[in-house]
């Protein structure tokens, strides 16, 4: 399979007041048209930088991503119209209704006939009754489920996921994702996917980026690595990660 | 741009803002020009201040529509998403700007129809001329409106209250009331850089004395604010850059 998405000695460094933070160091994987892909590490190891700049929202320090072949850094909006990025730590617009806020963003990746687009969305997610509900009043979960719906609003090709059923309740977050799974196997859509669940990691992901202070410990699939360290479940590995044992 | 539209529309403080401020600064000024009016020997001068504060409600609401367009998005934590798809920054800037036309249209007209109601003041009798006038605060409006964005991008949120007060500091220089003969020194020098202060004097003596200002003023205005235009536009670009840089779109604050 080709490879959809190349990462290349990727560095995000943060200079604040005299101070240098090295965000993420000098990363390289890539991700075959069609994988789950999970990135996966500790809080502060560098998941959401490296997300945020493979949607554009960053600028990295140095390095080069690679979309569909081509260079995401010279072809940035052409390739953003295929990509799309839900997390549980933006909103949309507090003072308009979901409706509005999803015909905005449906407008924006010029989505045709995005009525029912919106309508079969809100269906999938279980949300139709919120439509015309003002987002700033959205429960926490509610919002989680609108944002993936505008995930999905441009059929993306490749759909970035950073901790997407962070704040859902067990049975909603089950829901969301067996959706995901099944758009992904329908589509032969790529997902790059960050997540805290372990068990979710193991059940969604080919494969899975271990990522420690900045760099990449690790890319194997889950059952590899729980193989590989002789432990338990990923779960395991994750805790081992996070104390450091795998630190040279 | 249909987002803020959207916006405006269903919130009581975006409507707010377009009428009632300008509607009291009408009725202070309306009635103290009436008051200055019976002082002074001075035929027009009344006009010349309604029609001053007019174009300065102008000026003042193109410029901040340009920045609390921006903020609005940065208080809905929405610049995440936003940014997040294939627009680019000059798009976004395009739509903000056409955006402020059509609020600028419904503060300006309202209050002219309510200048002509209450004060029998006719802002277009100054004819054509004023149509440049108002082409120009436009132009001008943006490029102070990009260069407070660019303070937003570099700084972060810390600097918002810009979006409201930082034009404040050309009011009193910009002749909106009085000629800038009255200035000290020194900011009369920093007055003939700004394109505000030939068309305020420009405004007010084709008011009070009906003289179309030189053709050498106009000229003025244009240059100046094909500088401003582009001094604007490359920092609000260079804003644009730095705050992607910093991460400011993830977390604006």
């Amino acid at each position: 399979m080709e490879n959809i998405i190349e990462v290349k000695n990727l560095r995000k460094t943060y200079k604040s007041r005299g101070r240098t933070t090295e965000a993420v160091r000098g990363i390289s994987f890539s991700v075959k048209k069609g994988e789950i892909f999970g990135i996966l590490g500790v809080n502060g190891a560098g998941k959401s930088t490296t997300l945020n700049i493979m949607i554009g929202l960053l600028s990295p320090t140095a390095g080069s991503i690679k979309i569909m072949g081509e260079n995401f850094f010279h072809h940035e909006s052409e390739l953003k119209d295929k990509m799309n990025i839900a997390t549980a730590y933006a909103d949309l617009a507090n003072n308009l209704t979901v409706y509005r806020n999803l015909k905005i963003y449906a407008l924006m990746y010029n989505t045709p006939n995005h009525k029912k687009k919106i309508a079969d969305l809100l269906d999938l997610f279980g949300i139709s009754h919120l439509a015309h509900k003002w987002f700033g009043d959205l429960s926490a979960g509610e919002k989680t489920r609108v944002n993936l719906c505008k995930s999905l609003i441009n059929d993306p090709e490749i759909l970035l996921l950073d901790e997407p059923t962070a704040s859902l309740d067990p049975s909603i977050a089950a829901h969301v994702r067996s959706t995901i799974l099944d758009l992904q196997k329908s589509r032969k859509m790529t997902v790059v996917f960050t997540s805290h669940n372990m068990p979710e990691v193991e059940q969604m992901c080919n494969r899975v980026a271990l990522l420690h202070k900045g760099s990449i410990y690790r890319i194997d699939s889950p059952k590899n690595l729980v193989a590989h360290h002789d432990a338990p479940d990923l779960e395991e590995v994750f805790i081992r990660l996070a104390k450091g044992e795998f630190e040279e | 741009m249909l987002r803020h539209v959207y916006e405006m529309w269903a919130t009581f403080d975006r409507k707010f803002d377009i009428i009632f401020w300008p509607t009291i600064d009408l009725l202070i000024f309306g009635l103290l020009s009436i008051h200055v009016q019976k002082l002074s020997t001075q035929a027009n001068l009344s006009g010349a201040i309604i029609g001053g504060l007019i174009l300065w409600t102008l000026v003042y609401s193109v410029q901040r529509d340009i920045s609390v367009s921006l903020l609005e998005d940065a208080w809905s934590r929405n610049l995440y998403n936003l940014f997040s798809t294939p627009l680019k920054a000059g798009e976004m800037l395009i739509g903000v700007m056409l955006l402020s036309i059509g609020k600028a249209i419904i503060t300006v007209s309202f209050v002219t129809l309510l200048a002509w109601g209450l004060f029998g003041f006719k802002l277009f009798s100054v004819g054509p001329l004023i149509f440049f006038f108002i082409f120009n605060i436009f132009i001008f409006g943006w490029a102070f409106g990009c260069l407070t964005v660019s303070l937003i991008f570099r700084f972060g949120s810390k600097l918002q209250i810009f979006a409201w007060s930082l034009i404040a500091l050309l009011y009193p220089i910009s002749g909106v009331f009085y000629p800038l003969s009255i200035l000290p020194g020194p900011l009369v020098s920093i007055a003939k850089i700004l394109p505000l202060s030939y068309i305020f004097e420009g405004l007010r003596e084709a008011i009070i004395i009906g003289k179309i200002p030189p053709a050498s003023d106009l000229f003025i205005i244009m240059i100046l604010n094909s500088i401003y235009l582009m001094l604007g536009i490359w920092a609000f670009m260079a804003g644009f850059r730095n705050a992607k840089n910093r991460g400011w779109f993830i977390h604006p604050s």
